[in-house]
């Protein structure tokens, strides 16, 4: 709570934004016999007591391994699945206590874009179809103007010849290709904000940095708020203002890019740094490989959640919380001792 | 010594829709103890590449060449030879570790499959000491023999699928973008423990992957392919340190990396060649910054340029 009001002093106006305490938890299933004797069901915390704040025209990224809870972060603030607890303001409007209908009316102002291009464009449609259904749904337009708005799109995210792309289907365009068009679908409807869940992890080296290049100039010349969630750090310094970093549903640092990457604090950042791969034989860069891998959520570590893997983890971190100390004015670590 | 040499592989798929010339004129060797690093983006022909070298392309796939492993031409032997060379001289390691294994198959049943394969008449307790010590070479457990492939994470199981390759101590080891599904902390584990079995076990590696920064961790020496054909082939040392083919130090450039004071995106403009319908000369030329007139015309043999290979017009003509 603390820290979203400090992150945000002055500049509140311009939080387009605004994540305070967000939960997630999920019930575990267990036999019905023990489900019915146990007082206090059993969650797994995906996501638990997140803060932050996105500003217009910057993109926060959310960084972190499999099973760190990221993308429950991303759906649960545009309520693609219901939040436990927490407060979400988008553009000025609290979107937890929107009905379902206002909700998808509101859908405009936020979009999301998945991983799989291919999974998330209708094999049957053609692409033109796909992107015009938005305005369709939310009626803007006329159908004469809403082709012209694709084929509009469509140039801006490169698919050139438009009127050739608009009646091809996805199965005969690659992999950067389909994703242009999920992006093109996403900005559509003028939204406010974009949530990018892993967009760029399946696209080979050179195309993953075309379509890095057309987020970029698409968040500038929409003055869009991104939530850059991905695992790959060295993606999200193109792109992110800010970066959170998550582990087993908890941000345990978060700081404008250039500072985390100069001075990063958190043990676990500092893991996640030195296990990029440098393309260059003779660079000998200082290893530190975390001890196994993340462990299960639903049996977490008392205190630090990360003391199972750090290796500076001592006795003290079995009772610390994990909240975030500041190091600086906008730099924040959950690792008191580092 | 040379453990298994590639040479002149050509490679075409017949399809409904025309022939596919997915690999054309491939050439490389690999040495013991030696890592090779194959690289390339989606479609350049890199796994089918690997593939070949097994067999394990699907019917409609044509191969032509030669693939010598112990002074023998491993693509003319019978269905038989060729099933007692896989898994046991020559094994491959697939990118989904999640797809490889069998859900209902327990992770001894796994071994026991394989080393039943190569000697019938294995006893339980030998299967068992061999499967132990290659869960243990990677760094599993051997109480997780029991296990089933759905109680251990990504990254465990690409081990299970390693510890299986490595098994019956092959001699060439095949590994199709073993991390690519994985994420970076634990791909730095298994790179780890490919880079200790070159280390340990007198083994030959052929690391298939489209990530620069790995093979400049584990390889030493790199293919670089572009459209089916390899256009360079060099030690890891000088080619990061001096790329000769203008793809070679276009692909380098557009590497995210975390150097802080770099924050242009680069990238390659275009994209891959159509493989049914290749154009005449060199196939990187409209993507080319130093295209020439002969890049139209004909298509740039191989040349020699300090010890290493080059397919550029750049470097001849």
């Amino acid at each position: 709570m603390l820290i979203t009001e400090k992150l945000g002093v002055g500049c509140m106006a311009d939080n387009v934004v605004v994540v305070k305490n967000l939960k997630k938890y999920f019930p575990l299933k267990l036999p019905w016999l023990e489900a019915f004797l146990k007082k206090e069901k059993p969650m797994v915390k995906a996501v638990d007591d997140l803060s932050f704040s996105i500003k217009k025209g910057e993109a926060l990224g959310l960084v972190g391994e499999s099973g760190s809870g990221k993308t429950t972060v991303g759906r649960s603030i545009i309520r693609l699945i219901e939040p436990t607890d927490g407060k979400i303001e988008i553009g000025k409007k609290n979107i937890i206590n929107l009905t379902e209908n206002e909700l998808r009316k509101e859908r405009r102002n936020f979009q999301i874009i998945f991983q799989d291009p291919m999974a998330s464009l209708n094999p049957y449609m053609t692409i033109g179809k796909s992107v015009i259904h938005p305005l369709e749904i939310h009626n803007i337009g006329t159908p004469k103007e809403r082709k012209e708005r694709v084929l509009e799109i469509f140039e801006k995210v490169n698919l050139i010849p438009a009127k050739e792309f608009f009646n091809r289907y996805p199965k005969q365009l690659s992999g950067g290709q389909r994703q242009r068009v999920v992006i093109a679908r996403a900005i559509i409807t003028n939204p406010k904000f974009i949530v990018s869940d892993e967009a760029t992890a399946m696209l080979d080296v050179s195309v993953r940095s075309q379509v890095l290049q057309l987020m970029l100039e698409i968040k500038k010349e929409y003055d869009l708020a991104f939530l850059f969630i991905t695992h790959d750090l060295a993606s999200a310094k193109y792109i992110c203002e800010n970066i959170a970093v998550m582990y087993l549903g908890k941000i345990v640092e978060i700081a404008p890019t250039k500072e985390l990457f100069e001075n990063p604090h958190h043990p676990y950042t500092q893991i996640l740094m030195s296990s990029i791969p440098v393309p260059d034989p003779n660079f000998k860069k200082k290893k530190i490989i975390p001890k196994g891998e993340i462990p299960s959520p639903t049996n977490m570590p008392t205190g630090c959640r990360f003391r199972t893997r750090c290796p500076y983890a001592k006795k003290e971190c079995e009772d610390v919380d994990m909240s975030l100390q500041m190091i600086n004015e906008r730099h924040f670590s959950a690792c008191p001792f580092f | 010594m040379i453990n298994l040499e590639v040479k002149n592989l050509n490679i075409e798929y017949s399809t409904r829709n025309g022939t596919v010339y997915a690999v054309k004129d491939a050439s490389f060797k690999v040495k013991t103890k030696e890592t090779l690093g194959i690289v390339g983006e989606s479609g350049c022909g890199k796994s089918t590449t690997g593939h070949a070298i097994l067999r394990l392309l699907p019917p409609n796939a044509k191969i032509k060449g030669n693939v010598i492993y112990n002074n023998k031409n491993i693509l003319e032997l019978s269905n038989k030879q060729m099933r007692q060379i896989r898994g046991k001289d020559i094994s491959i390691i697939f990118q989904d570790p999640m797809t490889s294994l069998d859900p209902i198959m327990r992770i001894n049943e796994h071994f026991y499959e394989l080393i039943k394969a190569h000697n019938p008449k294995a006893k339980e307790e030998e299967m068992k000491q061999i499967a132990e010590d290659a869960l243990e070479s990677v760094g599993v457990s051997k109480k997780r023999l029991d296990n089933y492939p759905f109680e251990f994470s990504g990254g465990m199981r690409q081990r299970v699928m390693i510890a299986l390759g490595i098994a019956l101590k092959p001699s060439v080891l095949i590994a199709d973008e073993p991390t690519t599904s994985l994420d970076v902390v634990v791909q730095e584990q298994i790179m780890s423990v490919l880079k200790n079995l070159k280390q340990t076990k007198d083994m030959s590696i052929i690391l298939i992957t489209h990530d620069l920064g790995v093979v400049a961790e584990v390889a030493d020496s790199v293919v670089v392919m572009y459209a089916g054909e390899v256009v360079e082939y060099a030690d890891v040392q000088n080619l990061y340190a001096n790329p000769l083919h203008p793809y070679t130090q276009l692909l380098l450039k557009s590497v995210p990396n975390i150097k802080i004071g770099d924050m242009e995106l680069r990238y390659i403009p275009g994209s891959l060649p159509d493989l049914k319908n290749i154009p005449r000369g060199c196939r990187f030329k409209d993507r080319c910054p130093y295209k020439k007139d002969i890049c139209d015309k004909e298509e740039p043999p191989i040349f020699n340029v300090d010890n290493r290979e080059v397919r550029c017009w750049l470097y001849g003509g």
